[in-house]
């Protein structure tokens, strides 16, 4: 399926994939990790056909409830393939598990870099669901 | 018949005295009634009604949608229109959180196809043991529920006017708080003389000001030496500080016990009787302000 935002220069014969990692801010590579994923503010999204990265805000950030769900719906309405963030909520795992996207664990990483390279290196195990947020 | 008062007994945090007070000025009374409205943590029923789980069940249900997923189109107008991100749309599979749902019933409203119906869900139950001299009422949230005014609301549906309704509110300042206390006619904050206990009490005060509920103190664990952090600020407030019950050993030996010291204690039923009485007057006084 052809992305709606940026997958210019998409290499023939190349798995195109999609991952979404949570931001503190909009940036760049060099950008830190946001420990939340429901409550993160800005979402990165590196193509890896190519290598590029983008910024999106996440508008559930500053939800009343429901702020895993709304997170993984904006992932999947982004054609996210793959999200990698530190933590789950069981909801965000529901509903992004719905949407048939792989769901990774991030563990002593900092910056989107390191993230990368180490889910291109195989590094990052699957994620299983945690306990939720604060109500 | 009479109509008698209902009166709500609150504080700014747990663990402050809510269950002391209710539970002894309920014990102290005649023709009362008991609610406890703590629902996510109801406690009286230890020194009232110890086995209130053998005790009569009503569920206490919310509805929730249910998507016929053959009559769906993945048009996305229900989870455009919940606020609460209890839909997501995932693989055009309309997908429901029913933990988050407020049962508002607006999914099915903006759904052109009527793909949506509701079913109900338990949300908590409602327990009674009548007493003798007191009938006991008390609301449960079932675990992992997240929504306690339901609960609340018909727990109130309970409340007998020919009776004293005595109601112990859920702490703090929150939607839970305000539904078990409106509509009751006074209001008795139960704080302790610490720092902690004064803050609280400065929160729950604000919000009582802020719906122009009547109320008045009473201060639980006093001390001589540490009662003036919430006197001075009573009196600053011109707020009434109706009882002080003492930090005693007794009384706390009695508690972890599941004793009430109202009957175990000389001279305690009196000096309830007479708390009852002074918000008597507190709460008449109110209701002349008002009407004139």
């Amino acid at each position: 399926m052809e992305g709606t935002n940026g997958s210019t220069n998409k290499k023939l014969g190349v798995i195109k994939m999609k991952i979404v990692i949570p931001a503190v801010e909009i940036g760049s590579f060099e950008t830190e990790i946001h420990e939340n994923f429901g409550r993160a503010n800005y979402f990165a999204l590196v193509d890896t056909a190519n290598d590029e990265i983008e910024f999106i805000d996440n508008s559930a950030a500053d939800q009343s409830s429901g702020a895993g769900v709304g997170a993984a719906q904006l992932c999947a309405d982004n054609e996210a393939d793959i999200v990698a963030a530190y933590h789950f909520g069981p909801k965000a795992y529901k509903a992004l598990t719905a949407a048939g996207i792989k769901i990774l664990d991030l563990t002593d990483q900092k910056l989107i870099q390191e993230a990368y390279n180490d889910y291109q290196a195989g590094k990052l195990a699957e994620a299983e669901a945690g306990p939720g947020g604060h109500h | 018949m009479n109509k008698e008062i209902s009166l709500s007994i609150l504080s700014g945090k747990g663990g402050t005295g809510k269950t002391t007070l209710a539970v002894n000025l309920a014990l102290a009374l005649e023709n009362v009634q008991l609610l406890d409205a703590d629902v996510e943590e109801p406690n009286d029923y230890i020194f009232i009604s110890p086995e209130i789980e053998k005790r009569e069940v009503e569920s206490v249900m919310r509805l929730i949608p249910e998507v016929n997923d053959d009559l769906c189109t993945a048009c996305r107008k229900c989870v455009d229109f919940c606020e609460y991100n209890a839909l997501a749309m995932m693989l055009d599979n309309v997908l429901v959180f029913e933990e988050v749902c407020h049962s508002c019933g607006g999914c099915k409203i903006v759904c052109p196809e009527n793909a949506i119906t509701e079913k109900e869900k338990e949300l908590g139950k409602i327990r009674h043991h009548q007493l003798d001299n007191l009938d006991f009422w008390q609301g449960e949230l079932n675990t992992g529920e997240e929504k306690a005014v339901p609960v609340i609301e018909k727990l109130k549906s309970k409340i007998d006017h020919s009776k004293k309704t005595i109601i112990d509110s859920p702490p703090g300042t929150t939607c839970p708080t305000i539904e078990a206390i409106t509509d009751t006619n006074f209001t008795v904050v139960v704080t302790e003389p610490s720092a902690f206990g004064l803050h609280d009490l400065k929160m729950v005060v604000e919000m009582l000001k802020q719906i122009d509920q009547p109320f008045a103190v009473i201060i639980n664990r006093a001390e001589a030496d540490s009662d003036y952090l919430i006197e001075k600020y009573c009196q600053q407030k011109e707020i009434k500080v109706l009882l002080k019950i003492p930090f005693s050993r007794k009384i706390a030996e009695l508690y972890s016990n599941g004793i009430p010291f109202v009957n175990q204690i000389e001279g305690w039923e009196s000096k309830f009787k007479g708390l009852y009485q002074k918000i008597l007057e507190e709460a008449g006084k109110y209701e002349r302000n008002n009407s004139n």
